[in-house]
């Protein structure tokens, strides 16, 4: 039977009350708070007991002090002769639980135990709070704008959509954390002017909803950039991954250790620090030498096998190719393919290059094409707006009129398409060849060099709407 | 360093005027804190004395009365006496004796008050009687 049980618990700094409800269901459940290391709460099995809990603070004292300051145990003794044992402690938060069914409580007075949460959140907290949250304004802002000019790209990008994502959350959380306190505070300083206190309002569910949210993120991330992509590129991503949560507990586990040892608060602070910078020196230095020797690698092969091979990158087998449309052989064609996707939006990029060494080259047929695949149906009208900004220059003012590049429709019949548009110049140079093709579920901007036939048109439909 | 020091003045004095603020009355906890330490006692020493001065009608909380210790050696209101080991004991100050008497002052100012008040009812009504 486990003896042991670990929780991330996701409480508010102030949310005092709603804490101390829940370490006393723990404990009716049989689960008794035993210590807090690296943000993780031990609970030891004991027999199922009513127990009291109470957490208090102590703004004087750093999670890094090696042991209990003279105040500090001052304050533990008074507890202790009240019946109040400690659990754990964490920053300066102390937990405390007592055996009597009614015992005195810790504070007796709700304008101390205001002044004391004060001055502890005044300490330790706000600042970081207010600092991730301006952060996370900062770049919600940018993600604001980027939104505006380019939806695909951040739509599309796993990375993009994770770290957009991130930053919301983590500017709903400071939201949350100091809207949560300044409005309980305020609430609690009317109480205590009537000599009550003031229970405070848990919101742990969305903090647990919110860190679900990003490690669903996290894992969708990992998964897409795991399963996709050259070797090298994949391998990085697990590489980095790992070194983030790895980070995270090394810097603890010293914390812990010089701690341990007794080191001043400042030393082991300073010395952590330098530690995790000198590893990430190390770390950054070691993955950015082995990419460049592994991308390097996978450069010369790729060039090895384009000399043998007509194809290489985002896809594997391509929807269209010119073979699809014309009696050329694809072989005398490097075809090159980029692409990125996420759980909104998929875009690729199709690139049919002769060879080098290819008879007549000059003559030969191209073909370019880019594929934007819209998986939520009400991003469809923006990825096309964004699509035909991209090369329309109507509302361009910089190019005089009659020098423009525009869009005109095109009879969509024989694309099998809803809408098409042909990029045509008004300075009378005429048509580009450049099209852009709407179906109901992707986008798709293709360019040819030479004019399509209504066979050819209706292949391309088939093949890529 | 001498805008340190100004700094931690500043702050020191900060307290002070804030914890005078404070102490323009006394809280019924306050009070009876003071009450003990007419002797010398220690903390804990307050802990008990206090429900049983006051037949368990009042308590003062370990952590209320550790940050109270701290703010009325502050404001001067006490003074330590004696270190053993962590145990550390206090004694009321020439201040924390006008203190409380103050305090106590004004609850007999509310006792005549209330007297003033109820007291003629009562009387009133053991006549009618």
């Amino acid at each position: 039977m486990k003896e042991m049980k670990r929780r991330l618990e996701l409480y508010s700094f102030y949310d005092h009350t709603g804490l101390e409800r829940h370490l006393e269901r723990m404990a009716r459940k049989g689960w008794r708070l035993e210590k807090i290391w690296n943000n993780i709460w031990y609970y030891r099995r004991t027999r199922p007991r009513e127990l009291k809990f109470s957490v208090t603070y102590f703004p004087e004292v750093s999670e890094l002090d090696p042991e209990p300051s003279e105040k500090q145990q001052i304050f533990l003794d008074f507890c202790e002769h009240t019946g109040w044992k400690l659990a754990a402690v964490t920053t300066q938060m102390q937990i405390f639980y007592n055996e009597n069914p009614d015992p005195v409580p810790i504070d007796t007075d709700p304008w101390l135990e205001l002044d004391t949460l004060r001055r502890t959140a005044r300490k330790s907290v706000l600042l970081p709070c207010l600092i991730f949250g301006a952060l996370g304004l900062i770049n919600t802002g940018l993600l604001i704008h980027t939104l505006q000019t380019d939806p695909i790209g951040l739509l599309s990008s796993g990375s993009g959509l994770l770290g957009a994502w991130c930053w919301l959350m983590l500017l709903l959380l400071s939201v949350l954390e100091l809207g949560g306190y300044f409005r309980w505070y305020r609430k609690a300083e009317k109480a205590a002017a009537r000599g009550e206190f003031l229970d405070t309002a848990s919101h742990v569910w969305l903090t647990k909803l919110i860190l679900a949210s990003i490690i669903l993120m996290f894992l969708y991330w990992l998964a897409g950039w795991v399963s996709a992509g050259p070797y090298w590129k994949r391998i990085l991503g697990v590489v980095i991954s790992g070194y983030m949560i790895g980070i995270l507990f090394f810097s603890g586990t010293f914390k812990g250790y010089l701690k341990r040892k007794k080191a001043s608060a400042g030393t082991n602070i300073t010395v952590t620090m330098f530690l995790v910078f000198v590893v990430t020196i190390i770390f950054m230095a070691g993955v950015t030498w082995a990419g460049l020797q592994m991308a390097q690698d996978a450069r010369l092969a790729e060039q090895e096998e384009k000399a043998e091979a007509s194809m290489y990158g985002y896809l594997a087998d391509p929807p269209l190719e010119l073979s699809d449309l014309t009696d050329i052989s694809s072989s005398d064609y490097i075809q090159s393919s980029t692409g990125e996707e996420s759980l909104l939006l998929e875009q690729f990029e199709q690139r049919a290059v002769p060879k080098n060494g290819a008879e007549d080259r000059e003559g030969l047929p191209q073909m370019d094409y880019r594929v934007t695949l819209v998986k939520v149906p009400f991003l469809y009208d923006i990825c096309r707006n964004q699509l035909f900004r991209d090369r329309d220059e109507t509302e361009d003012g910089e190019i005089p009129e009659g020098h423009k590049a525009v869009y005109e429709a095109r009879d969509p019949e024989p694309w099998g398409a809803r809408q098409v548009y042909e990029l045509t110049y008004q300075d009378g140079s005429g048509f580009s060849n450049w099209y852009l093709l709407c179906y109901p579920d992707r986008i798709v901007e293709i360019w040819f060099s030479w004019e399509l036939t209504e066979e050819q048109m209706r292949i391309v439909g088939e093949k890529l709407g | 360093m001498e805008n340190g020091r100004e700094k931690a003045a500043a702050e020191a004095d900060g307290r002070e005027k804030m914890a005078r603020a404070k102490f323009q009355t006394l809280t019924e906890q306050m009070f009876y804190a003071l009450l003990c330490l007419k002797e010398e006692c220690c903390g804990m020493d307050i802990l008990d004395r206090v429900p049983a001065m006051t037949g368990q009608r009042v308590s003062i909380g370990s952590g209320t009365l550790y940050t109270l210790l701290e703010q009325f050696l502050e404001a001067d209101m006490i003074r330590e006496t004696k270190v053993t080991g962590r145990r550390r004991s206090y004694i009321l100050t020439e201040k924390g004796r006008e203190m409380l008497e103050k305090e106590y002052e004004r609850i007999c100012a509310q006792a005549r008050d209330y007297r003033l008040i109820f007291g003629e009812e009562r009387e009133g009504e053991e006549g009618s009687i």
